[in-house]
């Protein structure tokens, strides 16, 4: 049952679909065996070269929980126990809890495969308005949320043309090249492989394909000035992240979380409460 | 004047200060970084594949076979293929110029057995690291032109 209150009321539902959507990537995290526990504890943390990850090895934080499986095992299962706990009881310091778990993991998982997987920044990010018991900064944060998932969308977009790659004709068949060579090695009868053997082989097509998405990436530039167009870009979000999934191999659906921003709540809320999914107090 | 009141910022400025001075700092911080063309966390720069990608004459991978038969990575999800590909790229040049200690080197030869092993619910226990050299051909073909043993482990 909904509060009555409508700024309560909202923010049950965002707390809902965002945990809900969180609890899934994490599930998802859970079942590719790449959980703190499942890691084995693993050898190595790799030296890092940004000063946060530097310092996050220096206090020997992922070194003393990877190497202890109870405590890796105590972080994991506190994923799931601070969303059930934020989602019951609404006190912010589960979120920020949450929060806090989360980047722990995002550093550890990082720091042990040595690579950087931005995905799980959309949790991050979109678990911060839920910090904040007042609802202007609740609101203010949310919008924050939903610029910054504009900003990761046109900041590739641009890039990609200040550092001239979009105008390099070979650009995407050669990142195909390394990108899909375990695909081409161990399965190229599979329809991905055939699709990326196609687009290393057919240069002027893959440039093609690359320069769609780069308008694709700028087209989110638009969402700085209007809302007018969020469908569009919530379409197109998950359009982005199909293809790369096609193209690329990369299944980037952890920043889509951030997509969450582009909708239009109050109509959710209306559908909710008229279909009698959800019931007011 | 009227459009810029209805911008964030400002109206952001308007209502919660202290929050708008969060978000200006993190904007600059993004900017100075952007300016080094420097990612360092949480000011991301989201270049996905941004740099120039020249082609190369050889293109290297890693074969990873347990008790003969190959793992193929397809099958393995995206963080757990991550987990093993990444670990083995950053960590096999380390192993081959020889700069790991050989509790280290041992440690990782076991880890990556348990971490691979558990996967496939195998028993025994026999692995090849293989470092494969390939180029393409004109029509997208991958061929392997060297395939080098990095090491073999039996687990104990």
């Amino acid at each position: 049952m909904l509060p009555n209150k409508s700024f309560d009321r909202e923010f049950q539902i965002k707390a809902y679909f965002v945990f809900g959507v969180a609890m899934y990537i994490c599930f998802y995290h859970l079942i590719s065996n790449a959980m703190l526990a499942q890691m084995q504890q693993p050898t190595f943390i790799f030296d890092e070269t940004e000063w946060v990850y530097q310092w996050y090895k220096a206090a020997g934080i992922p070194q003393f929980i990877t190497a202890h499986s109870v405590l890796s095992s105590v972080f994991d299962i506190s994923l799931l126990v601070f969303t059930v706990g934020f989602l019951l009881s609404k006190r912010r310091i589960f979120a920020v809890l949450f929060s806090l778990v989360t980047f722990n993991y995002f550093m550890t998982y990082n720091m042990v495969t040595g690579h950087h997987y931005h995905g799980l920044v959309g949790l991050l990010v979109i678990s911060i308005p839920f910090w904040f018991r007042s609802e202007q900064r609740f609101n203010f944060s949310w919008e924050a949320v939903r610029y910054y998932f504009l900003y990761i969308f046109s900041s590739a977009g641009l890039w990609k043309i200040l550092r001239g790659s979009a105008f390099y004709h070979d650009q995407l068949s050669n990142i195909l090249k390394s990108q899909q060579i375990n695909l081409l090695l161990q399965n190229p009868n599979n329809y991905k492989a055939h699709l990326a053997q196609y687009l290393i082989a057919h240069t002027n097509v893959s440039h093609l394909v690359l320069l769609v998405n780069v308008v694709l990436q700028l087209s989110f530039a638009i969402g700085f000035f209007t809302k007018k167009f969020d469908r569009v870009l919530f379409a197109l979000a998950i359009t982005f992240v199909v293809a790369n999934f096609m193209v690329m191999g990369i299944l980037s659906m952890e920043l889509l979380i951030l997509n969450l921003t582009l909708l239009d709540w109050e109509k959710i809320e209306s559908y909710l409460i008229k279909k009698e999914i959800v019931t007011v107090e | 004047m009227e459009l810029l009141k209805n911008t964030f910022l400002f109206r952001l400025f308007d209502k919660d200060k202290l929050l708008f001075g969060v978000i200006v700092v993190y904007i600059f911080g993004v900017l100075y970084h952007i300016r080094y063309q420097r990612e360092e966390f949480p000011f991301f720069l989201y270049g996905m594949y941004s740099l120039k990608e020249p082609p190369k004459e050889t293109y290297n991978t890693y074969s990873i076979q347990v008790d003969g038969q190959e793992i193929k990575y397809g099958k393995l999800r995206d963080a757990q293929r991550e987990l093993i590909t990444s670990t083995l790229e950053n960590a096999v040049p380390l192993l081959v110029e020889h700069k790991l200690s050989a509790t280290d080197e041992s440690n990782f030869k076991t880890w990556l057995m348990k971490y691979c092993l558990d996967m496939r619910m195998a028993g025994d226990s026999k692995m090849d690291i293989f470092k494969l050299s390939c180029n393409y051909d004109s029509v997208g073909q991958v061929r392997v032109l060297k395939k080098e043993l990095v090491y073999s482990y039996v687990a104990k």
